[in-house]
């Protein structure tokens, strides 16, 4: 029998066999279901406080809503393509195997920055605050580590994710490619859900905004187009 | 109960594919570590305690571990305590005045604050890498590392002392001591490695990165508990500032 049903942080960092079991059914127990999105909700919760805390409670707190809003959005947007695209690369993946697998990597990930959510804390009550001469460069310095915390923390996500579809293809070389299709799937959507909570941290001298003015008049790729190269030319 | 899939016999779930070991892996130190990993032998008392940390670290790892946390524990704590204390004294000795009793508590209270803050990273990256511990082990494994630290640095206590005998500069002594504790670190930090490899098939791969967010910390947790090795100015934090702009202010001697 097996005796560590519970997924906790570090079941679900080890892939213990109670998570492998349900990632592998065609269809994972609800227990399971429930198990993983409430961490993946906590852990991402976790980090998004310590995310936006060094501009204002306001903004941790909503940070905090943001965070897990973003992954289980882009995993529930890229739920179908995914599953669609892995079929026709020959492997039998079903839609709740490839649901469940994106979110286990997205919860690997997430507790992951949890894990670190302390040194932001610790950082972002030491750092000079935002409304101090001080203000950019503590503002630089935490973007920098955040983007190298949240680059490294879905690296492993994504490494687990393919030791998961290893497991559930029996193919390699398949798994490679249906992870490499999901990450460009999962980053087209990620890159546009992000733009459209976005901020999740303010720059100093900004006013305080819990949403994206331009959320829904352009989307990601044109703001980019508009600041890189228009602004470059002009 | 519809919980069935943890009711399906284990054989089922196929393990994660091994990776083959890291090259090298088996180093001496590695090998004496494992020779050691049994039960404490006699002798209780603190000298007998530093002998083991230093000289045979595994016995001291397999009591945190498998034997007699609860008892092994407290003794950890304390020989971290007395050390850092003492070596904190010696700090507050280049300054004087009220630093003999700010420093060795800034020194104490700053190093367990940032085990403390890196603690559950350091538990969820073992966990990544397939460590089965628990976090009550790592918690004790860190202590152990720390002692092991701690013991290092009173070492270094007389040299720092020479040194702080023939100076007036609080960067040169400020850089001493931290040279003096990223020796001390890096050692017990080798140990912690070791026994954590030593409970997953030889393998710590995200150990390195570990240390580096608690090296980062601690500098910071430095800055924030400033001035650690200069003159006493009051029991008040100072202003927030980064380690690296505090650093080069202190270098420059251009302070805000």
């Amino acid at each position: 029998m097996i005796n560590a049903p519970a997924i906790g942080p570090a079941a679900v960092c080890r892939l213990d066999a109670a998570i492998r079991a349900a990632a592998l059914a065609r269809r994972a127990p609800a227990a399971a279901w429930l198990g993983v999105v409430t961490l993946l909700v906590a852990a991402a919760a976790v980090y998004g406080a310590s995310f936006g805390l060094w501009r204002s409670p306001t903004q941790a707190a909503s940070s905090a809503v943001k965070m897990p809003g973003l992954l289980l959005g882009v995993a529930a947007v890229s739920a179908l393509a995914n599953t669609w695209l892995a079929q026709s690369m020959g492997t039998r993946i079903s839609l709740a195997q490839s649901l469940f697998g994106m979110l286990l990597g997205f919860t690997i990930a997430a507790v992951l920055l949890a894990a670190v959510s302390p040194v932001f804390f610790f950082l972002a009550l030491t750092l000079p605050g935002p409304l101090t001469p001080a203000a950019m460069s503590s503002y630089r310095c935490l973007l920098t580590l955040h983007t190298l915390a949240v680059g490294l923390a879905g690296t492993a996500g994504v490494s687990r994710l393919l030791r998961l579809l290893d497991l559930i293809t029996g193919q390699p070389r398949a798994a490679l490619r249906v992870l490499l299709v999901w990450l460009a799937v999962c980053a087209l959507a990620g890159s546009e859900l992000a733009w459209v909570v976005s901020p999740f941290l303010n720059r100093p001298g900004e006013p305080d905004m819990l949403f994206n003015p331009y959320a829904f008049t352009m989307n990601m790729y044109e703001y980019l187009w508009k600041l890189l190269v228009l602004r470059t030319w002009s | 109960m519809n919980n069935s899939i943890y009711d399906q016999p284990q054989p089922l779930v196929p393990p994660i594919p091994a990776r083959p070991p890291a090259a090298g892996a088996e180093s001496a130190g590695a090998a004496a570590f494992a020779r050691d990993y049994r039960p404490y032998e006699a002798g209780r008392d603190p000298a007998h305690l530093v002998d083991r940390l230093l000289k045979r670290p595994g016995q001291v790892a397999w009591e945190v571990c498998a034997g007699r946390r609860e008892r092994m524990l407290p003794a950890l704590l304390a020989v971290v305590t007395v050390a850092l204390l003492g070596y904190g004294v010696l700090v507050g000795s280049f300054s004087g005045g009220w630093q003999y009793v700010a420093a060795p508590l800034k020194v104490l209270g700053g190093l367990l604050a940032s085990a403390l803050i890196c603690l559950p990273s350091l538990y969820i990256f073992s966990c990544l890498t397939g460590n089965r511990l628990a976090l009550p082990a790592v918690a004790a494994l860190l202590t152990q590392a720390l002692s092991i630290t701690g013991i290092l640095l009173a070492g270094f206590a007389p040299v720092a002392w020479i040194f702080a005998q023939s100076t007036h500069a609080p960067a040169f002594m400020g850089a001493l001591h931290w040279a003096f504790w990223l020796c001390a670190f890096l050692l017990g930090a080798r140990q912690l490695r070791m026994a954590l490899a030593h409970h997953n098939e030889g393998r710590a791969p995200l150990f390195g990165l570990w240390c580096v967010i608690f090296l980062v910390v601690v500098l910071q947790m430095s800055t924030a508990l400033r001035p650690v090795v200069g003159a006493f100015d009051g029991w008040r934090l100072h202003d927030k500032q980064f380690f690296l702009e505090h650093w080069g202010q202190t270098i420059t001697g251009h302070h805000d």
